[in-house]
Parts: structure tokens; C-alpha cells; sequence
């Protein structure tokens, strides 16, 4: 693995070694991209300003965060947008940007049946779903049309996902590093009526500290690591979706700097934790 | 034509005619108790059961973005999601339970339950005008005081205030909204407010012969001293200044009903006289008069207050006293 501290010459020369990583995913996507493709409204915004778009963000590399959102695209095209604050994509889909993204949907979804898709979709920070927890909590107690995705970027080994304290219909982790059962999952949503929620793992390689091209790999370590599972859990019964080929969790926390901070014991807990978690899942168990 | 009075509290006269003005939505914070019951009085009408103060307002925001009327009644702790409402130019109706004003929207001070219904409905008619499009905020603290207040029915309103339009609505088109640094179009929507508020306040009067406006007076034209107040501390007050009247004093009052808009005609009123003032916080209308005498209240004041406002009113003082 390349070291993370370097240059933006060589960041920029660094764009075409993103395609070796990225032949991973593209097994999954060829199927679905025949079915439907993006089209972005270029051209209603040409019209307007008259300037260019660039499709994609050359601000943050490989952020995973976007290859979250670009997928959920695919199944909730027509569908409105509730973004937390700084989203970069937010233009190119009716949306709107609050600091309370629950909340405004709430408001919103009473008169959904108006719209072309009947769907509205939430897609916010893991900063302000723990800010907001209440009202995310209220709001899936009310039971509202809603679907609430929320890329987590900031998950620790030690902490538990969002998915587990929420108690609704439809909850579900997924993570980048497996597009195709992320996309599952996004399906189901989109079929279901009443609140849902999908916490989606996305690495960010600024703070977590690994080179532009890994988040794919690195995504897939935390669920081979059994510390970020892939399951879900309708109607209070849960179900592992997905399981990967079993690595030591040594591995993953040696793989980028942000986790370089434990010691083997804590490791060696950490490892319990999870055998543990994952025999609780098979069994059918959230809590 | 005869009028039926009912006996309504503040907060199922809000939900009384906020079913006559057609509106879509109300959100509420479940810590008002008395709203979860008024509620039903608002019938066809999307009902959220919100958990905070931020939460209701934002549920009011995003039915408006879908162009749907809706009003949020929260307790007070809500100047950012207005102020965040203001800069979407979205007009939304937020009802306050408290003093704390909000600089960011339309502010309205009903005095008396009658006054809440009648603003609330120039408010829809104000803040959906073309020229406007901005929320607008009623300040009320009283929620239990009961008292008989005509309601007027669906198809009076209906020719008052038209359907509701937004320009830049979501679902259509790929429409992108987001909170914008349009201080000064704002500043300019609410110098258009003033000429709305005129044009509504006649219309109310022709058709419920009630009078609204920016300000109320009593006995200022030959008074040497006036004492200035806002929403339910009139209601004292006005006895206050009776009394003092009976001793011989030449005392005034101002009831002033909206603020942003500030209407600058209250300055002839007040133009070379001692002037008081009674409100909740730090307040602007001191350099109207010849002395600068404000007190700042928490609480509705009593016969004792009033005693001690006068003091010094008539001695000349100046300064501010928290009471």
C-alpha cells in the first residue's frame, strides 16, 4: 500500500491508477447500467448559465461517500432529495439542504403522492445523523414514507452502526466495497412503504488516512473483519446478507492510519466483539 | 348578518381557522399540551406530532417547498430555522409562545385571542403575496386564556386569500434549493410588506369590520407622557393608564401591532413627549421620544409595576430597569 502523505502533482497523476481498484466493482454494475442509465440535466443548466458541467467532483478524491450516492441514483432517480449541508451532487436532482433532513421530509412526505415517483429521500452525513438522532427516531416511530440513507464516514471499530438504534420496518447496513448488495437493499426500500433506513459504510481517504484508490478495498475489509456486518433486519428479525471471505481484524486495523491507535489487547477485544456480534446476527438477533 | 361567537382557547383558535384559510399542514411540538387536543378542530388537515421546536418548523418548511400552506406552532426556541426559512423565501407561518422575537420574518403581536384569528388569516394573505414571499411570525404568550372570538367560515375567507403559488417549487423541474445570502432581498420584501398590510387591512375591514394595522393608540393626542407596549401587556396597561387619567395625569398609550415592518408613522405620534417603554427584550423605540425610559419585562406586570413605571415617567428619568 502506497503511503498517504503526498503531492497534488502526484495526486493528480494518481487519477489513472484509480482504474486498476476499480475493475472490483465494475463485475456488478455492467448488469444494471443496461437497465438504466444516469442522465444527468446538463443541458437544462447549460441553457441557463451558459457554462459547462463537470460530471463528478474534483475536489475530493476517491470519497466514498459519492459512489454511495451515485448508486442509490440509479433505483431513486425520480425521487426528491433531502441532503444534509455540504453535499456536492446536490444540484443535479430536485433537493433541497437543511441541517434537520428527518424533519423536512416528514413535512414533505404527507404530500408525496403528488410527485412523479412518490418517493422522498433522505441522504446525510453521519455528522448530522448523530446530531439529529431524536428526530430521526421520532420520525420512525410516526411511521413516515421516508427513505434515510446515511453514509458513514466516520465510523470507529468500537461503536455500534445507526441501523441498531433505530427501531422501524426496514433497517440495513451495507457498504461500498459490495455495490451489489447495497443496490439489493436499495430496491427493497424502494418497494416498501413506511420508514426505512440504510447506513452505508464510505470510506473517506482525507481523514482516514489511505491512498485515493483503495476506499473499494478497504471497504470490503471491514465487513470481511465481521466489525462491520452486512445485514438487515425487518419487522425486528434480522438476516445477514452477505458473507464475505473471513479476515482477522489485525488486518483491517493495520490497513489505514486512523486505527493504527489500538493496542493487540484492545485488538484481541475487538476480535471477540465480533465473533460474537455475528453468531448474534445467525441466530436472528439484533439486540 | 349576524355573527356566532364561540368560547375558544388561544390554541384551537389557531386550529379553528387554520381549517378555514385551506391550510395543508400543522406542525406542533408535543410540549404544548393543550394544542395535541385543539387539533382536532382542524379538520382535512396533515397533522405532525413533532418532538422538538426545530423539527415542527422544519416539517412546515418542507410542505412549503412542495407549494403547500402550512403552519408550525413551537415555544419559542426557533430564530434559526426561521431565519433559514427567510433565506428560501418560503411563507411559512411560524406561531411563537413566547416574547422572544425573531428578526428574520414578519412580526405580528395579537393582543387578544380575536386578534390572533385575524392575523393569522392577513398573514397567509401578506406573506404568499408575489412581492413578499417571506415567513411571517406571531407572537403570542397567553395559551390558556378562553374567550369569545368569532371565527369566520371557509367561503369568507376564500375570496380574502387566493391558492397558493410558488415559483420555486420542488418536483417539477431539477430545482436545487439551499439556504442563500439574500439579506438585501429581503430587506426589499419587507419594505413591499407595508403596502400588503394596508391592502389587507382594508379588505378585513370591509368584509368582518375589524380594525388592523401596524399600531393602536389611546388618548396620545393631548398627552404629555406615553407609555409604549407590545401584544398581551396592553391588556393591563390599558387599565393602568384609565386610572391614572381619573387622577388627572395627561397619559397616553401606543399599542404597536407589527414590527418588521416598522410603519414610520408612529414617529408623528410620539414627537416631543417623554415616551416608556414595556417589553421582553432590549428594544429600538427609545430614540422616538424626547427621553429614553425602557423597562424590560419576563412576565405580564401588575398594579405595583405600573405604579413605579409612572414615577418615573413623570419625574424625567431615563435608563433601562429590569423589573
Amino acid at each position: 500500500m502506497k503511503k498517504f502523505s503526498r503531492s497534488l502533482q502526484q495526486a493528480k497523476a494518481g487519477l489513472t491508477g484509480c482504474d486498476k481498484k476499480m475493475e472490483d466493482m465494475e463485475e456488478y454494475l455492467p448488469e444494471i447500467q443496461q437497465e438504466k442509465k444516469i442522465e444527468i440535466p446538463t443541458e437544462l443548466y447549460k441553457q441557463i448559465t451558459g457554462k459547462k458541467v463537470f460530471k463528478g467532483t474534483p475536489n475530493i478524491l476517491g470519497d466514498g461517500s459519492l459512489l454511495a450516492l451515485k448508486l442509490s441514483q440509479q433505483i431513486f432517480d425520480k425521487s426528491v432529495y433531502v441532503f444534509s449541508e455540504n453535499n456536492i451532487l446536490a444540484g443535479f436532482v430536485p433537493s433541497l439542504i437543511t441541517k434537520n433532513p428527518a424533519a423536512t421530509a416528514t413535512g414533505m412526505a404527507r404530500f408525496s403522492k403528488g410527485l412523479k415517483d412518490n418517493k422522498i429521500v433522505c441522504f446525510a452525513d453521519s455528522q448530522t445523523t448523530k446530531a439529529t438522532l431524536p428526530s430521526i427516531i421520532a420520525a420512525a416511530e410516526r411511521d413516515e414514507n421516508i427513505t434515510y440513507i446515511c453514509n458513514n464516514a466516520e465510523w470507529l471499530p468500537k461503536k455500534p452502526s445507526f441501523a441498531r438504534l433505530i427501531k422501524c420496518h426496514y433497517a440495513a447496513t451495507a457498504s461500498v466495497g459490495f455495490p451489489e448488495d447495497y443496490i439489493l437493499k436499495l430496491r427493497k426500500c424502494h418497494a416498501k412503504n413506511g420508514f426505512r433506513f440504510i447506513d452505508v459504510l464510505a470510506p473517506r481517504p482525507e481523514t482516514w488516512g489511505f491512498d485515493q484508490s483503495n476506499t473499494v478495498s478497504i471497504a470490503k475489509l471491514a465487513s470481511q473483519s465481521k466489525l462491520w456486518p452486512l445485514y438487515e433486519a425487518e419487522d425486528g428479525f434480522a438476516k445477514i446478507t452477505k458473507r464475505p471471505d473471513v479476515e482477522s481484524v489485525e488486518r483491517y486495523v493495520n490497513s489505514h492510519e486512523r486505527t493504527k491507535i489500538f493496542s493487540p489487547e484492545e485488538i484481541n477485544a475487538l476480535q471477540k466483539a465480533a465473533d460474537r456480534f455475528s453468531k448474534q446476527l445467525s441466530e436472528g438477533f439484533l439486540f | 348578518m349576524t355573527k356566532t361567537l364561540e368560547l375558544l382557547t388561544a390554541s384551537e383558535c389557531i386550529a379553528a381557522t387554520a381549517a378555514a384559510c385551506r391550510v395543508d399542514l400543522i406542525a406542533y411540538n408535543q410540549s404544548i399540551q393543550e394544542f395535541s387536543k385543539a387539533a382536532k378542530k382542524a379538520q382535512h388537515t396533515e397533522i405532525v406530532a413533532a418532538e422538538s421546536d426545530s423539527s415542527a418548523c422544519h416539517a412546515g418548511i418542507g410542505a412549503e417547498a412542495l407549494e403547500k400552506r402550512a403552519v408550525a406552532v413551537t415555544e419559542g426556541n426557533c430564530q434559526e430555522e426561521i431565519a433559514f426559512c427567510a433565506s428560501l423565501r418560503l411563507p411559512a407561518i411560524f406561531i411563537n409562545y413566547s416574547l422572544h422575537r425573531c428578526s428574520a420574518a414578519l412580526n405580528f403581536f395579537p393582543e387578544n385571542n380575536q386578534e390572533l384569528v385575524d392575523y393569522l388569516i392577513m398573514a397567509h394573505k401578506i406573506a404568499e403575496d408575489k412581492k413578499v414571499m417571506m415567513p411571517a411570525v406571531l407572537n403570542f404568550n397567553n395559551k390558556g386564556m378562553r374567550e369569545a372570538v368569532h371565527v369566520p367560515t371557509q367561503q369568507s375567507t376564500e375570496k380574502i386569500i387566493p391558492k397558493i403559488r410558488i415559483a420555486h417549487r420542488l418536483g417539477k423541474e431539477p430545482v436545487y434549493l439551499a439556504s442563500q445570502k439574500n439579506e438585501h432581498q429581503q430587506i426589499a420584501a419587507l419594505t413591499n410588506a407595508e403596502n400588503a398590510i394596508k391592502k389587507t387591512t382594508e379588505q378585513m375591514w370591509q368584509k368582518f369590520r375589524r380594525k388592523a394595522g401596524f399600531y393602536e393608540t389611546c388618548m396620545t393626542e393631548d398627552a404629555e407622557h406615553i407609555l409604549i407596549s407590545i401584544g398581551i401587556n396592553t391588556i393591563n396597561s390599558k387599565k393602568a393608564i384609565a386610572s391614572m387619567r381619573s387622577q388627572g395625569k395627561k397619559v397616553g398609550l401606543l399599542k404597536i401591532k407589527t414590527i418588521m415592518p416598522f410603519s414610520q408613522e408612529i414617529k408623528k405620534v410620539v414627537e416631543g413627549k417623554n415616551v416608556a417603554v414595556l417589553d421582553a427584550n432590549h428594544n429600538v423605540y427609545n430614540e422616538l421620544g424626547k427621553t429614553a425610559l425602557s423597562f424590560i419585562t419576563e412576565d405580564i406586570p401588575g398594579e405595583k409595576d405600573f405604579e413605579e413605571i409612572f414615577k418615573k415617567l413623570t419625574a424625567g428619568e431615563s435608563g433601562t430597569y429590569w423589573m
